[in-house]
């Protein structure tokens, strides 16, 4: 009786090991096979926007502004400390009695976002391409007849320093690809400056993005 | 094939090139599983029927407690046998208009209190004009705190899950509209309310400064030295049909209710704003050195020079500014609720003109009399001019926007009602007895429904059907809430709320 017992947790040991073998040589049915995109949502998704002085702040740095050169409303009143302030999540305790920034951003807060982000991108462009020496982002591009070899690492190089400089983590290869395939997109058109206008617009789509407006 | 067609092959038309561009970048954000960004989903949110002509919202909020027997329902000397201990008027200062219930203070004084500006009202002029649209409502509110009684005034005291008036409007007919909720508010009366079933697009749109606001409607307009606005489209679908949705953080974060919003706000939300050239037709203020325009590339709305006209110190008086905006709102079919306010902020213009007291009527804690006579002649002053301009604008088929618009002075409370010794400068604290006035041709107009008992100076109820006085009831805020959106038309089934057909016309 005592032998077959034994004998019984000999074979059980061995068919376990026999299955484990078996399992670990292919995936289980279920799983995601390999290169397929992991489902990395999180179920919180707790982010919020960024408000109208970090949106400030923010740009100020990504693109080596002082916060004053942000974004100004009719060459003197200052977007996010002024004009926008509320659209853009601020308070006004004093002149509105609105002690709290709004719940939730509202019907025209995408359009002042791009407002004050199309001023900060063409005041980060247009220095740049004025002095490519001292360029922050758009360095070493080769622009002949304002038109830009898009081709060239240079433009990589670029765009990777926009997404550093602004999202704090180095631009994708599809993300590259996208921004390049813009400028092509621009010159395609009877853009008279298409270098130049690109240099904007890249800036403009990075910095407006989701990414760059939650945290 | 000549050279320039042959050219033309080679090269494709720019704007056929970029519609095609947008489109393969929205047909791709499509086909990746996110939201279309042609498509409004309020439509299929919105409560209301889409076929319903709608009845537009105005809220002059009158912040400090605008106490109605310092207008309406003022009581004299010789009515009160407590007039020595009570807010009454000498006799010939009370204004009775011919053929109304409704009474005017008309009085002159030498300064508003401590303050050495003159004084003259004439209540009875306004009245007299206006006295088929007008309404009294007494009530009864229920605090005593600015900011809290001011939302109660607009959510009936959470009526309907705290949905406020403009909210309900915007959810009953706004669905067709760019920014169907605008509010120039000021503290409790700015504040959204709490019901969270509320769409984003009904909440209100807070603007700080009505001069200055429309100039942001555009993303571009008056921003010197840009790319041209096809190829900034160019960037937006970008970065909406792609950068955005295939990014990490997006990835991550996707379920997130604020981005969800983001991305139904800047997709077809926003081009309805810009492709409605809103930038320029709610523009109402002129070129000058402080505001240069036309540098900007900016463009004045076609009503810019009447609205000048009309409101000659909209630069100086936020209150004149609101009140433009507020009807070219309604005019270009913007919104279907405006509301507007004056601060607790003085407003001062050259030649001794005290526009607005300071704190509004809450300066009453200091000169009840004076700064009552004062704001009642300000908000009273800016409602005729609304008024005529919404009278003066054609809704559709002969009716003009006022035909279709209902005039709601929200305000916090009532003030006390006893003074000293039969003083003409006295000091008043907060009073949860008060009434309100609401103006429209579809409101049970050149009625006070209610009353007011000459020896306390203390308003009483009506019968909610009949609209007959009961001095043993008071009217609640609730009952003032579904009155006044049954007046507008809004459907209040399965809310609870009761019927109030003493309010309606007819």
């Amino acid at each position: 009786m005592h032998r077959s017992a034994t004998l019984w947790i000999i074979i059980l040991i061995a068919v376990t090991f026999a299955v484990s073998a078996c399992s670990s040589g292919s995936p289980p049915p279920n799983a995601d096979p390999p290169g397929e995109p992991e489902d990395i949502r999180s179920p919180k998704a707790t982010v919020q926007f960024k408000g109208n002085r970090r949106l400030n702040n923010d740009l100020a740095r990504a693109l080596g502004l002082p916060g004053e050169r942000v974004c100004t409303e009719l060459g003197r009143l200052p977007c996010t400390s002024q004009v926008h302030v509320i659209t853009l999540g601020g308070v006004e305790p004093y002149r509105l009695g609105l002690q709290r920034p709004l719940a939730h951003t509202s019907a025209t807060t995408p359009i002042a976002v791009d407002r004050v982000v199309m001023f900060a991108c063409r005041e980060r462009a247009d220095e740049d391409l004025a002095d490519p020496g001292n360029a922050l982002i758009y360095a070493e591009l080769s622009i002949t007849g304002g038109r830009l070899a898009v081709d060239e690492p240079s433009v990589a190089n670029a765009i990777d320093r926009l997404y550093k400089r602004g999202l704090l983590r180095p631009a994708t290869a599809a993300e590259v690809g996208h921004l390049r395939q813009l400028y092509r997109d621009i010159e395609a058109t009877d853009s008279q400056a298409p270098a130049r206008d690109w240099a904007v617009l890249a800036c403009f789509a990075v910095m407006s993005s989701m990414e760059q407006l939650f945290y | 094939m000549t050279r320039d067609s042959d050219s033309t092959t080679r090269r494709l038309s720019r704007r056929g090139f970029i519609k095609g561009i947008v489109a393969a970048a929205t047909a791709g954000g499509v086909a990746a599983g996110i939201p279309t960004l042609l498509r409004d989903p309020r439509r299929a949110r919105a409560g209301g029927d889409p076929d319903r002509k709608p009845t537009f919202l105005v809220v002059f909020a009158t912040p400090g407690g605008a106490s109605i027997i310092d207008a309406m329902l003022a009581i004299r000397h010789s009515e009160s046998a407590n007039f020595e201990r009570l807010n009454c008027f000498p006799d010939e200062e009370v204004i009775s208009v011919p053929d109304s219930p409704f009474r005017a203070v008309d009085l002159q004084r030498d300064s508003i209190g401590p303050i050495p500006f003159p004084l003259v009202t004439k209540q009875s002029e306004f009245v007299a004009r206006h006295k088929r649209d007008m309404m009294v409502v007494t009530a009864t509110t229920t605090s005593l705190t600015h900011s809290i009684a001011q939302k109660r005034s607009l959510t009936g005291n959470n009526a309907w899950n705290g949905r406020t008036l403009q909210e309900a409007v915007a959810i009953e007919y706004g669905a067709d509209y760019p920014i169907a909720n605008t509010n120039m508010g000021y503290d409790g009366y700015i504040e959204s309310g709490d019901d969270p079933t509320v769409p984003a697009w009904a909440r209100n749109e807070p603007i700080s400064q009505a001069t200055l606001w429309p100039l942001g409607l555009h993303s571009s307009r008056g921003l010197k030295d840009l790319p041209d606005p096809e190829l900034i489209d160019l960037a937006r679908s970008l970065r909406n049909g792609k950068l955005d949705p295939e990014s990490t953080f997006y990835r991550t974060f996707e379920l997130s209710e604020r981005l969800q919003r983001w991305r139904s706000q800047r997709g077809a939300s926003q081009r309805r704003i810009e492709a409605n050239d809103l930038v320029s037709k709610l523009n109402a203020i002129p070129d000058s050195p402080d505001f240069p325009l036309a540098e900007f590339g900016f463009a004045a709305s076609p009503d810019a020079a009447r609205m000048q006209q009309i409101f000659p110190d909209l630069l100086a008086d936020p209150l004149e500014a609101q009140a433009a905006l507020a009807f070219l709102l309604l005019k270009y079919r913007v919104s279907v609720t405006v509301t507007i306010s004056p601060t607790f902020a003085s407003v001062i213009l050259p030649g001794r003109q005290l526009r607005t007291t300071p704190l509004a009527f809450d300066y009453s804690h200091t000169a009840h009399r004076a700064a009552q006579a004062a704001m009642w002649k300000r908000t009273m002053g800016m409602a005729d001019r609304l008024i005529d301009l919404l009278k003066s604008e054609e809704f559709e088929q002969g009716q003009s926007l006022w035909d279709r618009t209902v005039l709601y002075f929200a305000t916090d409370f009532g003030r006390q009602k006893q003074r000293i010794n039969a003083a003409d400068s006295f000091s008043t604290s907060h009073d949860v007895n008060n009434g309100f006035l609401v103006m429209s041709p579809l409101v049970n107009g050149n009625r006070v429904l209610g009353g007011v008992d000459p020896n306390t100076g203390l308003t009483y109820g009506f019968d909610l059907k009949t609209g007959q006085p009961d001095v043993h009831r008071t009217t609640q805020e609730a009952e003032v809430y579904a009155g006044l959106l049954q007046v507008l038309g809004v459907s209040t089934t399965g809310s609870g709320l009761p019927d109030v057909p003493a309010m309606r016309r007819g």
